[in-house]
């Protein structure tokens, strides 16, 4: 059988140039690896633009029109229930989607007076300082807070910031106030909606909390102060309000949505044009939105992104053609033997099929290391149809280089 | 008994934008039992018109008959296979082959059974006067005489009619061309084959039974 000639060449071959086809192996593996390490920095940046979305907060201020102020707005309640009602209607019809849907973290502050109530009386309205303010909030971070909770608060044991968003008879009181509480750590407040207000209502709070600043401001959940605020007018307002929208991906979206009840101001403060505009008479307040950050992080992330999809398609022509020479360079490597076989008679069928088993051995071999050097070191996914790509495009070259070169050649005896 | 008929053959060639005219109207008879020397210059169409004889090119023009055969029409694998040897200037051999394994190749592509093909790789070993501590050697170990005996011992392994050798003494010393020279002849007699050889070397070709002169692509017979 002539093939037994094949099989003594091959066998010879694969015995004495084993480094040959180990760095063969090598490469192919290496072309491989290096695909697939590009494929995972692309995909790496794609996780990157969705990890931005999801972690870099934007957040939603209201403030006036203009944009220079976010605090003692006086928010009427109805524009508040966009951000907390879990209904929503618009020109008359209720939406599918609730305005809050949007948003999470929802901080409000409403402000109140009180006078302390230490002898019991029953209040009536009067003119109060206009220091001793009553602040509900939601939680610590409401906006215009005001820097007395940026400095330390020390919650009573058993209490902590979390009673804020409750609508318990609870508070958190200056050092001066505190010292005046009963045995009970409760005090008795009289409380007006306006430091000149005519009406007032006697209120009981447990003291949770004592912070260390010099004015004398005490703080209860927003929730209370609303109770309070309606019971004495009716309704309730805010002096301030900021919200995170809770699925940046939606911004796009609900900012259309803000739209239609809030005029937009840039994060600058840069208001819109104001004369003649129908904001004055449309709007009565602004919702700067502070995605900054986010746009930032996304310009850069997607420039980056464009530049890698940019280069995929020429890097991956690249990848194949490297296969393809190396599978001539291994041609090219035994050509001397080659033409000699094909002096002796051996078929160009014989002779690719010498290649053939010989591209087996190694071949197939460089793939799987490539695989798995990819898989089990980088924990990335294998790019299955690249590797046989490079596999196919390895055998074209060794095949065409054959071809060209082994019998190819004229003028020339050898 | 062999016989070449090479008939007004004409081969041309590009090179770098020109046509080489490499062989012009050629023509010439060669028999088996005799040793033929094609000499001329560098570029004179000698190895042309050998790689012509081993069915390596086709003519242009004209035609070459092999024991009445036309060489076109002939399978080249086969033709190479059985019916012709080359043994080249830089004696061709498989590197990573034994010396031995060298001889085995081309019998083993005739399908020539395995033990009898080793016994007959041998035998010629030994017919060339190679001692057998070379035959499980590699090529590279020997001397340029001995592996030039290795492929003429692998052109007689597969009783080849025709022998064409290009320059085969070329990286030769003197007494090693000689001796290659008295083997190719002794061999062309005994084994009744026909031996075309190329050569520069004027004394070498002295030797031959018939002298040609390749000059530009042109041949001319010259007188012994």
């Amino acid at each position: 059988m002539s093939i037994n000639a094949l099989i003594l060449y091959v066998n010879k071959n694969i015995h004495r140039r084993i480094h040959v086809y180990l760095i063969l192996c090598l490469f192919i593996a290496a072309l491989l690896a290096a695909w697939s390490l590009f494929v995972r920095a692309i995909d790496q940046k794609r996780q990157d633009i969705q990890d931005a979305y999801e972690t870099i907060p934007v957040y939603i201020i209201l403030s006036n029109i203009a944009g220079t102020r976010t605090d003692g707005l006086e928010i009427p309640d109805y524009w508040v229930e966009y951000f907390i009602s879990e209904s929503y209607s618009y020109q008359g019809f209720e939406q599918d989607r609730a305005f809050s849907s949007y948003v999470e973290n929802v901080q409000i502050k409403t402000t109140l007076y009180y006078k302390l109530n230490l002898s019991g009386a029953e209040p009536a309205g009067e003119a109060l300082p206009v220091n001793q303010k009553l602040i509900g909030i939601t939680g610590m971070s409401a906006a215009g807070a005001g820097e007395a909770l940026s400095a330390k608060v020390d919650f009573l044991p058993g209490y902590d910031e979390s009673f804020l968003g409750s609508d318990e008879h609870v508070c958190i009181v200056s050092e001066k106030t505190a010292a005046m509480m009963n045995e009970d750590n409760s005090i008795h407040l009289a409380i007006q909606a306006s430091p000149v207000g005519d009406k007032a209502l006697v209120l009981s709070l447990n003291v949770i909390g004592i912070h260390h600043s010099d004015d004398d401001f005490i703080y209860c959940p927003w929730q209370l102060a609303v109770d309070c605020q309606i019971a004495l007018e009716g309704h309730y307002t805010a002096d301030s309000l900021r919200a995170t929208v809770r699925d940046n991906t939606e911004l796009s979206e609900f900012c259309q949505i803000l739209s239609r009840h809030f005029c937009a101001v840039t994060p600058s403060g840069k208001a819109p044009e104001m004369h003649d505009s129908p904001v004055l008479t449309h709007y009565a307040y602004a919702a700067i939105i502070q995605d900054e950050e986010l746009n930032r992080s996304l310009q850069d992330l997607n420039k980056s992104l464009r530049m890698l999809e940019l280069i995929r398609t020429p890097l991956l022509i690249v990848v194949i053609l490297l296969g393809a020479c190396m599978g001539a360079l291994f041609v090219h490597s035994q050509e001397g033997d080659l033409k000699t076989a094909r002096m002796l008679g051996t078929s160009t069928i014989q002779i690719l099929s010498i290649l053939g088993i010989e591209l087996l051995g190694w071949l197939p071999l460089g793939l799987l290391l490539g695989m798995g050097l990819v898989s089990a070191a980088w924990k990335i996914n294998v790019q299955i149809l690249v590797a046989i790509g490079i596999g196919i495009s390895t055998l074209l070259g060794s095949i065409v280089c054959c071809l060209t070169q082994i019998d190819g050649k004229r003028g020339a005896f050898i | 008994m062999t016989e070449i008929i090479v008939d007004r053959v004409g081969f041309s060639y590009r090179s770098r934008r020109q046509i080489i005219r490499a062989v012009n109207d050629v023509s010439f008879r060669a028999k088996s039992g005799k040793v033929y020397a094609l000499v001329g210059r560098s570029g004179s169409g000698k190895s042309t018109l050998l790689s012509l004889l081993a069915g390596l090119n086709k003519p242009d023009c004209g035609s070459i008959m092999i024991n009445g055969s036309n060489l076109q029409s002939m399978n080249p694998d086969l033709y190479r296979r059985k019916q012709i040897s080359v043994i080249y200037q830089n004696y061709s051999l498989f590197p990573l082959l034994t010396v031995k394994e060298n001889l085995l190749y081309p019998l083993l592509l005739n399908k020539v059974d395995k033990s009898k093909a080793l016994l007959l790789a041998e035998e010629t070993l030994r017919s060339v006067n190679l001692d057998k501590s070379v035959d499980n050697r590699l090529p590279s170990t020997l001397s340029g005489g001995e592996q030039q005996r290795v492929a003429i011992a692998r052109a007689i392994a597969v009783q080849s009619n025709i022998i064409l050798a290009d320059e085969p003494t070329g990286n030769l010393d003197k007494e090693n061309s000689l001796l290659i020279m008295k083997l190719l002849l002794e061999l062309a007699e005994e084994k009744d084959i026909c031996i075309i050889l190329a050569t520069h070397d004027l004394n070498l070709a002295a030797q031959a039974n018939h002298l040609f002169q390749m000059e530009d692509g042109e041949l001319s017979e010259v007188d012994s």
